[in-house]
């Protein structure tokens, strides 16, 4: 059964996922503000200023005279059927300053809606709008090998010059307690599992993050990257990884089939990240 | 040294005294005998390993003959000094000329050599680079790792052949999404490992007793053995694709697709070093080159038996990692070989018996038939007799009985129906083979519902078809 298992643990370490570049089709966005039109036409503004890829798309703009409960703002989204959402947190909450949460609209959008958010920097009460073309983009995530839809959305979105950082952060609470586990097993080899168990699971992601690259390139999407795969704890490393990068918008993962609530982390960089912009797949 | 002990003789042979031994003395150990090959047969209902087994039967049989000697003041055993060639005489026990040191060192040496070259990931590398090549289309993938499977049991051996190709069509079929072919791929593989074992001369275990015994080269047999080889694989695999269909991909979406599949695995991934990669490959080149042209050795150096060579080898590689070598030491079948050990003490208790005289008569029966119908016999018990037990005791006995027989000549049909038998035998039930036991738990580790009844009844038509064309090989051919 050891020889078995060591070749098939050989052959496995062999298989590499393929990245196939994907982007999401980005035809129709909704701008979702509780302003004015005029206020909603400066935002369209901004935001296609700041992605350039969003030029071609048509805009319909949702004004704050069109909903007043969560309800009316689903159903309405749910009628437009768009792409992509963009929008402010603390919709109709009057909050100078991001409190504890996205707001009542955001977190029910967030989970429900199909399409991601673009949620702008600031709140809708004080929002920041973006003055000029994003040039770095940050993708972050615990699990990237696998997720092309992930990469490839971030792509898509980035303008041509911009940066692309690609980020997978190893939960280093979670990696320390299952060798502390390891270390209570006699049969394992301790050194020897620490060793080959983190060089593995970043070994994976970088070389998915390098074949995404490669996929990227043939598909001809113009932009430079980097790569960075680290264990860390994640919300603190997410935040630094964000200041290294000086990323101006930052692609997560939200959608979590189990449950109603929002996947994991990315609840809590997004009520933490205020000043700048989330995509929120 | 195995030749010296095979000539030699003990000072009380040398008298030229043969113990009489009493006809119950030889039913008693005969069912002695058939206690040990059923308690082989059962090895995993009794959870015993083979090397335990056969050990406590060879313990048994030493010192029930060593009493029944003295009770019956005959010295069925010959203790005493051992003579050499020259004359000298040397003071060892004499269960150790009654080992085939030549198999050990052959199975020893090979065993290391394989331990070590398979940590180049050449075998790996192998195994992918095929697997690229098939597109992932699943008919063209029967048909590489099935060719894969043959190649690899006649250079190394049949159970790290199924071990390597088992796991990897695991993994493959699994990314392919094909994992309901799993059970039909195993199941072929697992054929084909014991019909590729008939391949060379070191493929499996029964053909170096056998060969050896019947003093067969490694050219030789190579020469004998490959026809029939290439003709039973490809029946195989034809049957195999039928049986279990396995065919080829139709659409141009769905080939894509597979490829795209496929081409993910990297097959450099088990590559540490390139330099001691293709030093292995270099060395496995040269380690078969030498085991075939082993009779044009110059400077005498033909006289150097299989053992050695494969010992050389294994020391070659070794070399390659010489501050680590305890590891590979470690990962040696010690059970194997101590099985073999005490094997051929247990044979050579029941030569002194007369036990394999007592069999050997009743083959004499067989071997006086018409010579096409007594190759045909010979050839379906040996498999039917191999199905059930281990093809090793049985190979083992039967060079051994076959050696004592001044009618059977060193180019005799009779070895070659032995050789067959002893190989194809373990396509009929899963304790037939050490790599149809190791198949089984692959689909087993899978999750794939098959009993030994099950195996049985999938593995019966194809195990019938080769037989029958190896018994058909050897009317004609041989």
């Amino acid at each position: 059964m050891t020889q078995i298992d060591e070749f098939e643990s050989i052959f496995r370490r062999a298989e590499r996922e393929p990245f196939v570049f994907a982007p999401p089709e980005l035809t129709n966005v909704v701008l979702l503000t509780d302003r004015d039109r005029d206020f909603a036409s400066q935002a369209e503004q901004a935001v296609k200023t700041f992605l350039p890829q969003l030029g071609n798309c048509s805009f319909e703009l949702m004004t704050g005279d069109r909903f007043s409960t969560v309800t009316e703002v689903v159903d309405q989204l749910g009628d437009a059927n768009p792409d992509l959402v963009v929008t402010f947190r603390h919709l109709q909450e009057g909050m100078l300053v991001p409190q504890h949460s996205l707001g009542v609209y955001l977190d029910v959008i967030t989970q429900v809606l199909k399409p991601p958010v673009l949620m702008l920097p600031g709140t809708s009460a004080e929002p920041q709008l973006p003055a000029s073309e994003a040039a770095s983009i940050l993708v972050l995530t615990d699990h990237i090998r696998g997720d092309a839809r992930l990469i490839s959305s971030a792509a898509a979105i980035a303008p041509a010059n911009a940066t692309l950082h690609l980020a997978h952060v190893e939960d280093d609470l979670v990696f320390q307690r299952y060798l502390k586990t390891i270390d209570r097993i006699p049969d394992i080899d301790s050194d020897s599992a620490r060793e080959h168990l983190e060089s593995t699971l970043l070994g994976d992601a970088r070389q998915y993050m390098e074949a995404a690259i490669v996929g990227l390139e043939n598909a001809a999407v113009p932009h430079q990257s980097q790569l960075h795969v680290v264990r860390g704890h994640r919300l603190k490393t997410f935040q630094s990884l964000m200041q290294d990068a000086n990323a101006d918008l930052c692609v997560l993962n939200t959608k979590d089939d189990e449950q109603l609530a929002m996947h994991g982390m990315a609840y809590a960089v997004a009520v933490e990240t205020v000043d700048r912009a989330l995509l929120l797949l | 040294m195995m030749t010296v002990l095979a000539i030699a003789e003990t000072a009380a042979h040398a008298t030229g005294h043969v113990p009489n031994v009493p006809a119950w003395v030889t039913y008693l150990f005969a069912f002695i005998l058939a206690a040990m090959i059923a308690c082989l047969a059962l090895e995993e209902k009794i959870h015993a390993k083979k090397s335990i087994i056969v050990g406590s039967f060879a313990g048994l049989c030493v010192i029930l003959e060593t009493i029944l000697g003295w009770a019956l003041d005959e010295s069925f055993i010959p203790f005493g000094s051992v003579v050499l060639p020259n004359m000298h005489e040397i003071d060892i026990p004499f269960y150790i000329p009654a080992i085939d040191w030549g198999v050990v060192t052959i199975i020893l040496g090979a065993s290391l050599f394989v331990e070590v070259a398979s940590k180049s990931g050449v075998f790996s590398w192998i195994a992918i680079k095929v697997t690229k090549l098939s597109g992932g289309d699943p008919w063209k993938l029967l048909i590489a790792y099935g060719l894969l499977t043959v190649f690899f049991s006649a250079v190394l051996n049949n159970v790290t052949a199924m071990i390597i190709i088992g796991s990897l069509t695991a993994v493959s079929l699994g990314k392919l999404q094909k994992r309901d072919l799993l059970l039909g791929f195993l199941l072929v593989e697992g054929l084909l490992t014991n019909v590729g074992g008939l391949l060379t001369l070191i493929s499996s275990v029964p053909n170096i007793i056998v060969g050896k015994a019947a003093g067969i080269s490694f050219a030789r047999f190579f020469m004998v053995a490959a026809p029939y080889v290439v003709v039973a694989t490809g029946v195989t695999l034809v049957m195999g694709g039928m049986r279990f269909k396995i065919k080829g991909l139709k659409t141009d979406e769905e080939k894509d697709a597979a490829r795209l599949l496929v081409d993910g695995f990297d097959e450099n991934e088990g590559v540490e070093s390139q330099g001691f990669f293709w030093f292995s490959v270099a060395t496995l080149v040269a380690f078969i080159a030498t085991l075939s042209l082993q009779a044009l050795l110059p400077f005498g150096l033909d006289q150097l038996d299989m053992g050695f060579i494969a010992l050389f080898y294994a020391g070659v590689m070794l070399a390659t990692h010489k501050s680590k070598v305890d590891k590979f030491y470690q990962a040696v079948d010690w059970d194997l070989l101590a099985f073999f050990a005490a094997l051929f003490v247990v044979i050579n208790m029941m030569e002194h018996a007369h036990v394999l005289d007592l069999i050997g008569s009743g083959i004499a029966k067989v071997l006086a038939l018409p010579t096409q119908v007594a190759s045909g016999v010979l050839l379906t018990s040996s498999a039917v007799a191999s199905s059930v037990t281990d093809n090793i005791p049985l190979a083992a006995m039967l060079a051994k009985i076959l050696g004592g027989m001044p009618d059977v000549a060193a180019d005799s049909p009779f070895w070659w129906c032995v050789i067959f038998g002893a190989n194809l035998g373990g396509n009929i039930t899963p304790i037939g083979s050490a790599s149809t036991l190791v198949a089984m738990t692959i689909i087993h580790r899978n999750k794939l519902p098959l009993s030994f009844g099950g195996f049985v009844k999938l593995a019966v038509p194809f195990a019938a078809v080769q037989i029958v064309l190896a018994v058909v090989y050897v009317l004609i051919a041989l």
